[in-house]
C-alpha cells in the first residue's frame, strides 16, 4: 500500500454539454505501485487522456478519489494542485508543448522557475538533465531547430527536472516515426530501470510491448488490467533495426 | 519566483514582439515626453520672470488708474490718474527715490520709407532710473526738455534696427503721428520680458510730449516710481497710497480709484498665470497617458488571448495563478515604465531644443521626470491588472487545447 504511487477508487468523470451529458470515466479504480510501466490503451475516445489529466492534476474529477503518494489530490485547490504538478508530476504530451521561442535549455528550466529552485542551480540540472535525454549538446537550440524526437526529449527533459514521483506521457509518440518512437521508448526503458515510475498512453500495441504492464480501457471502463511478461528492450531492437540516417 | 525572474521574464518577452512592444508604449511616451517639456518650460519661463525682477529692480512700483481687482485685471479707461498726483508724490512722499509719469500708447514710427508699428512710451528724465534702463547711445531728455515738451526720442534697440539698419540713428528725425522727432538716444538691447514683451520695441518720449502732442489727453496711464531701497518699498507704497487717497477724496473704506503695484505682484501674478497654464497643460498631457494606458491595456488583453497556449503550458509545468499574474503585470509594468523611463528622455533632449529652436527659456527638474515616471509604472499597474487576473484564472486544460 505504501508502495503506491497512485491510488484511485471509483473515479468519475462526466463532461457536462447542456443537453448531453458525456460520461468520459465511470468508476475507475485502480493503484500504481513504485517502479512500473504502464501501458494504457484503448479506442480513441475511451477515456484515456481524460483518465491521464486527472492523474496529471491538470482536470478534477467528478467524483471518486484520487491519492498521489498517498496525498488526496482530489480536494486540493488550484494553487495546491499547480504546486503538485510542479514537483511530483512530470507530463510528457503528444504535441511535445515546448514554448517555441525559448531555448532548449530554457525550457527546461521553466519548471524550477516556479518551484523557487536558486537560478545558480537551474541552468546546472537544466543541462544535467538535457544530458540525460541525449541532448546535452543541443542546449541552445530553440525547439524550431530540433526534429520532432528531440523537441519530445526536451520535453521529457523538462517533465523529469524537478524529479518528479510519476511521469505521464499522453501518446509520446503519437507524432513520430517508428525508429523515433523506438528511441524514446529506449530512453523511457531506461528512465524505468533507473526506478522511474511511468503512466504511457499508446494506441499501439506493438509500443505497448515495451512496457511491464498494460492496461485497456472501453468507454470509459478499465476492462483488462494485466503484466507483461515479456517486455520488448527497445535498444536490442534499435540495434536490429537498419540505421537509416543519423539523428538525435 | 524572485522579482528577478518576474522582470526577467518580461523583459524577455516584450523583447519578442519589437515593433509591436514599441507601438504600445508610444502612447506612455508621448505623454511623458509632453508632460515633461510643458513642465520644463513652465519653469524656465518662472525662472525668467524672477531674473526679469531682478534687473528691472525690485524697487519698481506702478501706480495704475482703476481699482485693482481680483485675478490680475484691472479696469481700464479711467482718467483719474493726473499729472498734478506724480507733482505731489516727488514732493510728499520721502520714501520715493524717483518718480516717472507714465503715459502709453501704440503708433506708426516713420523713418522716411520704412515704418513700424510700436510702444510710444512717455516718462521724466527719471524714466531710465526708475527702468534701470541704460543706453548704448547718445543721451536721455532732461527736465528742461520735459518742460517744454520737446520733439525728442529715445528707441529701442529693435526700433534702430527696424528704421535705420546700418545708419548712424542719433540726430534723425521720426514721426510718429505726423509729429517729427528728433532721436537723440538709444537704448541698449533688453531683450523679451517673460511675458513675451519686446522691451527693445518702444519708442520713449518726454510725457508732455506723448500727451500734449501725441495722444492729445489729460490724464497718465500710469506712474512709475522707485523706492528708495528694497526695504522701502512697503513704505513708499503706504505714502503713497494715503497721499492719492487724500487727493482723489477717497472716503475710509471706500474703493480707491487707483492701485500699487510692485514689481514682485506684478511677477507673482505673471508666475501664477505660468503655473496656471503649466498645470492645464499638464493634466491634458497626463489624460493623454492615461488614454494611453486604455491602449496597453487592449493589447495586452489580445495578447493574453494569443498566448492562452504558452499560459496552459505554464500552469500545467506548476505555474501558480499568481506567477501568471505576475507575469503578465509584469510585463504591463515594464512596458510602460520604459515608456516612461523613453518618453522622460525625449521630454529632456525637447526641452533642451526649445531655447535653440524657438529661443523660449526652459528649466528641467527633477520633478516632473520623476513624477511622470512613477505616474506611467501605476498606469501600468492599474490597467495591467484585469489582462493579467483574465490569464491567472485561465483552466489549465482549456488553455492547453486552445488553438
Ligand atoms: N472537454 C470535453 N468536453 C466534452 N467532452 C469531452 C471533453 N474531453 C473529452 N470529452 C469526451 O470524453 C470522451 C473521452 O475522451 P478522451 O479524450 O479521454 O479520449 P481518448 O481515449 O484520449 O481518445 P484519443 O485516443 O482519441 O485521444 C470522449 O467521448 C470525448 O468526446
Ligand atoms: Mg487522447
Amino acid at each position: 500500500m505504501t508502495n503506491d504511487v497512485v491510488r484511485v477508487e471509483e473515479l468519475r468523470k462526466v463532461y457536462d454539454l447542456g443537453e448531453v451529458q458525456v460520461e468520459a470515466l465511470c468508476g475507475v479504480t485502480l493503484s500504481i505501485r513504485r517502479g512500473e510501466f504502464v501501458a494504457v490503451m484503448g479506442a480513441s475516445g475511451s477515456g484515456k487522456s481524460t483518465f491521464m489529466n486527472i492523474l496529471g492534476c491538470l482536470d478534477r474529477p467528478t467524483s471518486g478519489r484520487y491519492l498521489l503518494e498517498a496525498k488526496d489530490v482530489s480536494t486540493m485547490a488550484r494553487d495546491e494542485l499547480a504546486s503538485i504538478r510542479n514537483t511530483r508530476i512530470g507530463f510528457v504530451f503528444q504535441g511535445f508543448n515546448l514554448l517555441h521561442r525559448m531555448s532548449a535549455v530554457q525550457n527546461v528550466e521553466l519548471p524550477m522557475l516556479y518551484g523557487d529552485v536558486p537560478k545558480t542551480e537551474r541552468r546546472k540540472r537544466a543541462v544535467e538533465s538535457l544530458t540525460a535525454v541525449g541532448l546535452g549538446e543541443r542546449q541552445g537550440h530553440h525547439p524550431n531547430q530540433l526534429s520532432g524526437g528531440q523537441q519530445q526529449r526536451v520535453a521529457i527533459a523538462r517533465a523529469l527536472v524537478n524529479r518528479p514521483a510519476i511521469l505521464l506521457a499522453d501518446e509520446p509518440t503519437g507524432n513520430l516515426d517508428s525508429r523515433t518512437s523506438v528511441e524514446i521508448l529506449e530512453l523511457f526503458q531506461r528512465l524505468h530501470r533507473d526506478g522511474a515510475t511511468i503512466v504511457m498512453v499508446t494506441h499501439e500495441p506493438d509500443i505497448a510491448e515495451y512496457c511491464s504492464r498494460q492496461i485497456h480501457f472501453r468507454d470509459g471502463e478499465l476492462v483488462d488490467d494485466r503484466s507483461n511478461p515479456r517486455v520488448r528492450d527497445a535498444a536490442a531492437d534499435l540495434a536490429a533495426m537498419p540505421p537509416p540516417h543519423r539523428r538525435a | 519566483m524572485t522579482l528577478a525572474d518576474v522582470l526577467g521574464t518580461a523583459l524577455w518577452s516584450l523583447s519578442r514582439s519589437r515593433t509591436r512592444t514599441g507601438l504600445t508604449m508610444l502612447g506612455i511616451i508621448i505623454g511623458v515626453a509632453a508632460v515633461v517639456s510643458v513642465v520644463s518650460l513652465g519653469q524656465g519661463a518662472i525662472a525668467n520672470t524672477e531674473a526679469d525682477i531682478s534687473a528691472m529692480g525690485i524697487n519698481l512700483i506702478t501706480v495704475s488708474p482703476g481699482a485693482k481687482m481680483s485675478g490680475g485685471f484691472r479696469t481700464t479707461g479711467v482718467t483719474t490718474l493726473v499729472p498734478d498726483d506724480a507733482l505731489a508724490i516727488r514732493s510728499e512722499c520721502p520714501a520715493v527715490a524717483n518718480v516717472s509719469e507714465g503715459v502709453k500708447t501704440t503708433a506708426q514710427a516713420i523713418y522716411q520709407q520704412k515704418n513700424a508699428s510700436t510702444t510710444v512710451e512717455g516718462g521724466s528724465d527719471e524714466y531710465p532710473l526708475v527702468r534701470g534702463w541704460r543706453l548704448s547711445s547718445g543721451g536721455f531728455f532732461g527736465p528742461e526738455q520735459v518742460r517744454q515738451a520737446a520733439k525728442v526720442c529715445v528707441i529701442g534697440e529693435l526700433i534702430r534696427e527696424k528704421l535705420f539698419g546700418s545708419d548712424e540713428p542719433i540726430g534723425r528725425i521720426l514721426r510718429v503721428n505726423r509729429v517729427p522727432l528728433e532721436v537723440i538716444g538709444v537704448f541698449a538691447p533688453k531683450g523679451q520680458t517673460s511675458s513675451g514683451q519686446d522691451q527693445d520695441d518702444v519708442v520713449v518720449v518726454p510725457w508732455t510730449t506723448g500727451l500734449r502732442r501725441i495722444i492729445g489727453a489729460k490724464h497718465l496711464n500710469s506712474v512709475l516710481l522707485s523706492a528708495r531701497s528694497a526695504e522701502q518699498v512697503p513704505k513708499a507704497v503706504e505714502q503713497v497710497t494715503s497721499l492719492l487717497e487724500r487727493r482723489h477724496r477717497i472716503p475710509p473704506g471706500g474703493e480707491n480709484d487707483f492701485s500699487c503695484q510692485t514689481q514682485r505682484e506684478v511677477a507673482e501674478a505673471q508666475e501664477a498665470a505660468t503655473l496656471l497654464m503649466m498645470t492645464l497643460v499638464s493634466v491634458v498631457a497626463l489624460i493623454a497617458l492615461f488614454v494611453g494606458g486604455v491602449g496597453v491595456m487592449n493589447i495586452m488583453l489580445v495578447s493574453v488571448l494569443e498566448r492562452t497556449r504558452e499560459i496552459g503550458i505554464r500552469m500545467a509545468i506548476g505555474a501558480r495563478s499568481r506567477a501568471v499574474m505576475w507575469q503578465f503585470l509584469g510585463e504591463t509594468v515594464v512596458l510602460t515604465s520604459l515608456g516612461g523611463l523613453i518618453g522622460a528622455a525625449l521630454g529632456i533632449g525637447v526641452a533642451h531644443l526649445i531655447p535653440v529652436a524657438i529661443g523660449w527659456p526652459t528649466r528641467v527638474t527633477a520633478a516632473p521626470v520623476v513624477v511622470s515616471f512613477l505616474f506611467s509604472a501605476a498606469v501600468g499597474l492599474f490597467f495591467g491588472l484585469y489582462p493579467a487576473y483574465q490569464a491567472s484564472k485561465m483552466d489549465p486544460i482549456e488553455a492547453l487545447r486552445y488553438e
